[in-house]
């Protein structure tokens, strides 16, 4: 083994404080108390470095950042769908977007029996569009708001969970039955009733979902 | 992820690194705040330990992000992203620290091998006082202080911050050597100026001890 210097063990010295043990190094650091010192000096150093903790910058800062990049046009607003569109509020309270698809299904609902006062064969066919045009964005923000509460329908091991999925289950095959029926037979007034009685139970189970999801 | 759900993870702070990236490259807001409240503090710490000065640490902080959300899109995932966000600020502390000195300082010259200060010390040999139990933050810091601005970026990478090697020789655009070379210099230059403020009080103590002694 060769001896090691002064001089070679101060290049050694960041092995060392990493753990590097070279027989040489630690017979060199017996007899050398300039060595040792040094050493002892340099894992204090490494040690109080973590004196220096992280700190807190001022909150001033991100609104700067965010007002620029506002200016720049780098910070774009989120798209909102249909729903979102005409109730904002909805974005943040699924218990209200709930209540807003209630409402749609009963104007829906509204409309189509409004048609049971209407008696030629031209005004029933514009009322069947217009009720037809009524339910369309129905369906379509009861799909999409089933798809986001789909988290909360699949969480494991919950027995709410699993008495919405029942329920759910129940009312789809209904909304089916009923599309069909209407579909069939568009003046069967008792089967419209039957649809939008549906949709309105299934609005209220999404809602019922989501807001289990909130908490 | 619906907008609903999302709006509430994102306040809730429980969106990921990976998909808040992904949102802001798209330009979400809420996105870029994510981002903002996962790293400032390191950003904001690392600029503070480089300058020693809250007033520009802000400043550089401010100028790091901006930088990082105009360039956002062109964030690939080839390196981590922390480390990507750190060579940003890193780059933008030393272009600051070029400002002020005047000097043609970059990158690739303040990690160069320093010879002089790489060797012993000229006073090798002779006794020392012994630092441990002497080192406090604030003498720390005006040390850090006074290191070369390589030397001082990768102490506060490697022994503050906690980075690897590695990724220090991302951060900095130098190599692994590199880097093992620049922490042992600037160890060794921190000794020195430890010392001389060990040296510096025990002066002082002296000229009040000698001060004191003439009054009576």
């Amino acid at each position: 083994m060769a001896a090691m210097h002064c001089k070679d063990f101060w290049l050694f010295s960041s092995e060392w404080l990493e753990g590097d043990r070279n027989p040489a190094a630690i017979a060199h650091l017996a007899g050398c108390p300039a060595c040792r010192a040094l050493i002892t000096d340099l894992e204090s150093i490494r040690n109080s470095a973590h004196l220096l903790l992280e700190e807190e910058p001022p909150a001033r800062i991100w609104p700067a950042i965010k007002s620029q990049l506002e200016k720049e046009g780098l910070i774009r607003q989120p798209k909102k769908s249909f729903l979102e569109r005409l109730f904002p509020a909805t974005a943040f309270r699924p218990a209200l977007a709930g209540a807003y698809l209630s409402f749609l299904i009963i104007a829906a609902a509204a409309l189509g029996f409004h048609m049971n006062s209407v008696h030629s064969a031209e005004q029933q066919s514009l009322w069947l569009a217009n009720a037809q045009d009524a339910i369309t964005p129905v369906a379509t923000e009861l799909g999409s708001a089933e798809r986001k509460t789909l988290p909360a329908l699949q969480a494991p091991g919950n027995d709410i969970t699993a008495t919405l999925n029942h329920n759910l289950a129940i009312v789809d095959n209904m909304i089916s039955l009923c599309e069909k029926g209407v579909r069939q037979d568009p003046q069967n007034e008792m089967m419209r009733d039957y649809l939008y009685s549906a949709y309105q139970q299934k609005a209220d189970l999404l809602a019922a979902a989501a807001d289990s999801e909130g908490r | 992820m619906g907008i609903v759900a999302r709006t509430r993870r994102i306040e809730n702070g429980e969106l990921p690194e990976a998909d808040a990236i992904r949102l802001a490259q798209q330009g979400d807001a809420a996105a870029f705040e994510r981002l903002y409240q996962l790293h400032h503090r390191r950003v904001y710490s690392l600029c503070l330990r480089m300058v020693g000065n809250t007033a520009e640490a802000e400043d550089l902080t401010q100028e790091a992000f901006l930088q990082l959300f105009r360039k956002i899109s062109t964030f690939r995932g080839e390196s981590a992203f922390s480390t990507w966000l750190h060579r940003l600020a890193v780059n933008v502390v030393l272009m600051r620290l070029r400002k002020k000195t005047g000097s043609e300082t970059s990158l690739e010259e303040v990690t160069e091998p320093d010879e002089e200060s790489g060797g012993p010390r000229k006073d090798f040999g002779a006794p020392d006082l012994g630092l441990s139990g002497s080192i406090d933050r604030v003498n720390l810091q005006r040390a850090i202080d006074q290191l070369p601005a390589g030397y001082k970026a990768v102490f506060v990478l490697h022994d503050v911050q906690g980075y690897e090697h590695n990724e220090i020789a991302h951060i900095m655009g130098c190599s692994i050597g590199n880097s093992k070379s620049q922490l042992h210099k600037a160890r060794m230059r921190l000794r020195d100026l430890l010392h001389e403020v060990e040296r510096q009080r025990a002066r002082d103590e002296r000229q009040a001890f000698k001060d004191a002694a003439g009054k009576d």
